[in-house]
């Protein structure tokens, strides 16, 4: 077994610089690298996220239509939490597939359903997965069939991992395909606002709320919305704050079919960048936000975390939907020592970002995983004082290293004051252990779901 | 409603099945597919994952792969990962989108195979079947490529069938090795755990007893005994008196006098002692045939039931099934099984089969089922192997009688 290799932020950029003139580049590693497979699935939880996304659209029922395969994360992600009573699965057989009879079969059992059910629900949602992508499968007269004979509105949402790397991803599609529900509401209050691609709700205390509030504008989230009719009002709002970059095409859709014009309002953990984010808003708007105690207390928090904790280290990966150097560049500036960073790959327009990282801590160490190599980090575990993210926290099964993940994103002046005081909790923890419990004790029924001895790497 | 699932959570894939078998068999195997196959079989399908990572990857196909053809590109990232990894053997594992666009695994197997230099297996998983399918392939083609009638270790219980899908995890499958070496078993080798792999079942011709611990297995048992003429047993010791049964027969196979226990082997091991006041007490135990049919033994044997039925929507064996058993398919067939043949005092199942039942399930006994409830019941299950069953049960069924 290989072991595995860190690089400098030099090394990186030098191997961005070369790989532009040769192929293979001199590092081998899988980011860049066409010939060896990740060394694990990049964390993506398929149908389950996807469903309970379908579930934000009020009034609605959802049918999950695929392998029976692709139903089980949504079954255990929505039966668990017992989300489930808006859901269903429809399951394709080989045999639907190769005679090309999925949708007459969803068309069949969705309106026999709805003779039972077309008093409950105003919306019908299908999530389809990648095999219907493959096979390029139309829907549309599923949707067209329930409208006419129910005047049930229709969505397709397409839940295809396969298509990450195209122009549009299906995270990207997702957020559009839950507006696309949306009709033009006969009436509706003036100066509504919306947020647009949080997949959390805002926090009562953020001053999203507060501060647009003062200002005269009312809020409008569609995890708030409780009707359809509430749902139809989020077409009347004169702007969209668009929180996360994947939810692009939904703000571009709106703005196509309502004429809603969208600001950026991106997931940081950097006060500063947030405050120019209001400006944009402001200037756009015209409206004076009062948001000065709120920068004040995020900056504040974020300045007695860092001094606080200044000699620990952080070890950062994918997280916060945050891209992982941006995310060091920030924790750094803000005060806090970054001592690994995981990336899923480098590419040229990551050159500025590594270039600002080599001058801001040359001595960062860069993982590129999933790597084949990084198995081997189970043997010689890293250390650190607090992993974020997926990754780091997989590989660093030392029993210094302390877990940190929080549900909450931190898109507002509230949500990074929220940030830096769960931080500050993690780090005043103990450290976790040294990895997963495999779950052996003394019982004589105790289990252990670990691996044999003799079989470890 | 015929085609609609509601409450049933969807069991694990072929896939998963597959991939459970090869974890701790020191191969290098993937998963044909675009991630979200890969992640559900880490995420929900095997713990061991989190506790000691393996040599498993998913292939990341993405949109231009498909298009543009992903033999090459598995054949190639598989040679560099090789390099890097290594790999007593290789294995290729399919998922919905190959399938669609007609993968050929065995000739891409082939392929692979003579690229590495190491023996590399195809198995033509779908996502359309469930995990089981996957082990049952995933055994015969283990079988095809390694079994060879010349090598001789001292393998000579073979244990087929326990992957953590179906609830082994090292101490359940070391007490039943511990079981059947006091029955005079040298060397029980439960394929794919404890250390058991390929070496082991290098040597499966040369087997005295042959054992299917979940209904994947039984097709496999039964095959190798027409080709080997190698008995078997499908099932295990739940409880103190199928625990004595079971170490009479396997003991007298073990000692070369399987005439005198014909009749109970080369069958679904049923424990012969009944309790006497077993008048009126009906159970309905839903889950994997062979841990249901563990189940009934002991219930019949210890607790007084007359009649145990078993359902399942997972694999069903005509061959080693009861009279009252049968095979589920729609989500509401349970329901109209236990109205047509119910009532039961007393039903068994995955927690999550309970919602099935409505009404019916008002005394409901927990025995969790990885392949149905993944992650969110494998710290809660019991190891239950041989007689410590029998203490479990009493103490569960009298606190149920109680909260009745």
């Amino acid at each position: 077994m290989r072991q595995s290799k860190s690089y400098s932020a030099a090394e990186l950029i030098e191997h961005i610089n070369l790989g532009k003139n040769n192929d293979p580049s001199p590092i081998d590693f899988v980011g860049g690298c066409k010939n060896c497979f990740s060394y694990w699935g990049s964390g993506v939880r398929g149908s389950g996220g996807y469903s309970a996304r379908g579930l934000t659209i009020p009034e609605s029922v959802d049918f999950l239509v695929g392998p029976p395969a692709c139903g089980r994360h949504g079954d255990i992600q929505l039966l668990s939490a017992n989300l489930h009573h808006r859901y269903y699965r429809i399951p394709l057989t080989e045999s639907d597939i190769v005679n090309g009879r999925g949708p007459a079969k969803v068309k069949e059992t969705i309106l026999e359903f709805l003779k039972e059910h077309h008093d409950e629900y105003k919306v019908v949602v299908i999530i389809t997965t990648c095999i219907d992508a493959v096979l390029s499968t139309d829907y549309s007269g599923v949707g067209k069939a329930i409208e006419e004979e129910y005047g049930i509105r229709f969505v397709e949402i397409t839940m295809t991992p396969y298509t990450d790397e195209s122009i549009r991803p299906s995270t990207h599609e997702l957020q559009e395909s839950i507006y696309k529900a949306l009709r033009q509401p006969k009436e509706a209050p003036a100066k509504l606002f919306n947020v647009v691609g949080n997949v959390a709700n805002v926090r009562p205390d953020s001053e999203i709320r507060s501060a647009f509030a003062e200002a005269g504008w009312t809020f409008q989230n569609m995890l708030e919305c409780k009707t359809l009719e509430e749902y139809d009002r989020l077409a009347a709002a004169e702007f969209n704050l668009l929180m996360d970059p994947r939810a692009h095409l939904a703000a571009k859709f709106m703005k196509k079919k309502f004429g809603t014009p969208y600001f950026p309002l991106y997931e940081t953990i950097n006060p500063d960048e947030t405050l120019g984010f209001y400006k944009s808003v402001e200037e756009a708007t015209g409206a004076k936000l009062p948001i000065e105690r709120a920068y004040e207390a995020a900056k504040e928090a974020a300045k007695e975390c860092a001094k606080t904790h200044a000699n620990k280290e952080l070890a950062l990966g994918t997280t916060f939907d945050l891209d992982p150097l941006k995310l060091a560049i920030d924790f750094i500036n803000l005060g806090f020592h970054v001592s690994h960073v995981f990336c899923n790959a480098v590419a040229k327009n990551d050159l500025t970002k590594l270039e600002e990282l080599s001058r801001l801590a040359p001595d960062i160490k860069f993982w590129m995983g999933p790597n084949p190599d990084s198995i081997s980090f189970i043997e010689n575990p890293l250390e650190a004082d607090l992993a974020i993210g997926m990754m780091p926290l997989y590989f660093m099964r030392s029993a210094r290293t302390k877990m940190f993940s929080t549900a909450q994103e931190p898109y507002d002046f509230a949500g990074q004051v929220n940030l830096f005081e769960k931080l500050d909790e993690s780090l005043s923890q103990e450290g976790f252990g040294g990895g997963f419990p495999a779950g052996a004790s003394d019982s004589p029924y105790a289990r252990n779901w670990g691996v044999f001895e003799g079989r470890l790497l | 409603m015929k085609n609609l699932f509601h409450n049933l959570i969807q069991p694990a894939p072929d896939y998963s099945g597959s991939c459970g078998v090869l974890y701790e068999m020191g191969g290098l195997f993937i998963t044909i597919d675009a991630s979200s196959c890969g992640a559900e079989y880490l995420f929900l399908d095997d713990m061991r994952w989190f506790s000691a990572p393996q040599r498993y990857h998913s292939a990341f196909i993405k949109e231009n792969d498909v298009v543009m053809g992903i033999d090459p590109i598995v054949k190639t990232r598989m040679k560099g990962t090789f390099e890097i990894e290594g790999g007593k053997f290789a294995a290729i594992i399919g998922t919905p989108v190959p399938t669609a666009i007609g993968t050929d695994y065995v000739g891409l197997s082939k392929q692979i195979e003579a690229e590495l230099g190491v023996p590399c297996i195809g198995i033509d998983a779908t996502g359309f079947e469930l995990y089981d399918v996957g082990q049952q392939k995933i055994y015969s083609a283990l079988i095809d490529t390694f079994a060879d009638a010349e090598v001789k270790s001292d393998a000579d219980v073979h244990i087929i069938g326990c992957t953590p899908l179906d609830m082994w995890d090292q101490n359940q499958t070391r007490d039943l090795v511990e079981i059947l070496k006091a029955c005079g078993a040298k060397h029980p080798a439960p394929w794919g755990l404890l250390g058991s792999g390929i070496e082991d079942i290098a040597n499966v011709a040369n087997s005295k007893l042959n054992i299917a611990t979940s209904a994947s297995a039984v097709k496999i048992v039964e095959q190798l005994n027409e080709k080997f003429g190698t008995p078997y047993i499908v099932g295990f010791p739940l409880g103190e008196i199928s625990t004595k049964e079971f170490t009479e027969v396997v003991s007298a196979v073990l000692e070369g006098n399987a005439e005198t226990v014909a009749d109970r082997i080369n069958c679904a091991f049923r424990t012969r002692d009944k309790k006497e006041d077993s008048i009126g007490k009906s159970a309905l135990v839903v889950g994997e045939q062979v841990m249901s049919i563990a189940i009934r033994n002991l219930l019949v044997s210890e607790f007084g039931f007359e009649k145990v039925d078993i359902k399942t929507y997972l694999m069903f064996n005509e061959s080693v099934a009861g009279p009252g058993d049968c095979h589920l398919v729609e989500e509401d067939d349970l329901l109209r099984e236990v109205e047509t043949f119910g009532p039961y005092s007393i039903v068994f199942g995955d927690p999550f089969t309970r919602q099935l039942l409505g009404q019916h399930a008002s005394k409901f006994f927990d025995v969790a089922h990885a392949a149905i409830s993944a992650n969110l019941t494998w710290t809660k299950s019991p190891n239950l192997m041989g007689e410590k069953a029998t203490n479990y049960f009493k103490e569960q069924l009298t606190k149920l009688e109680g909260a009745e």
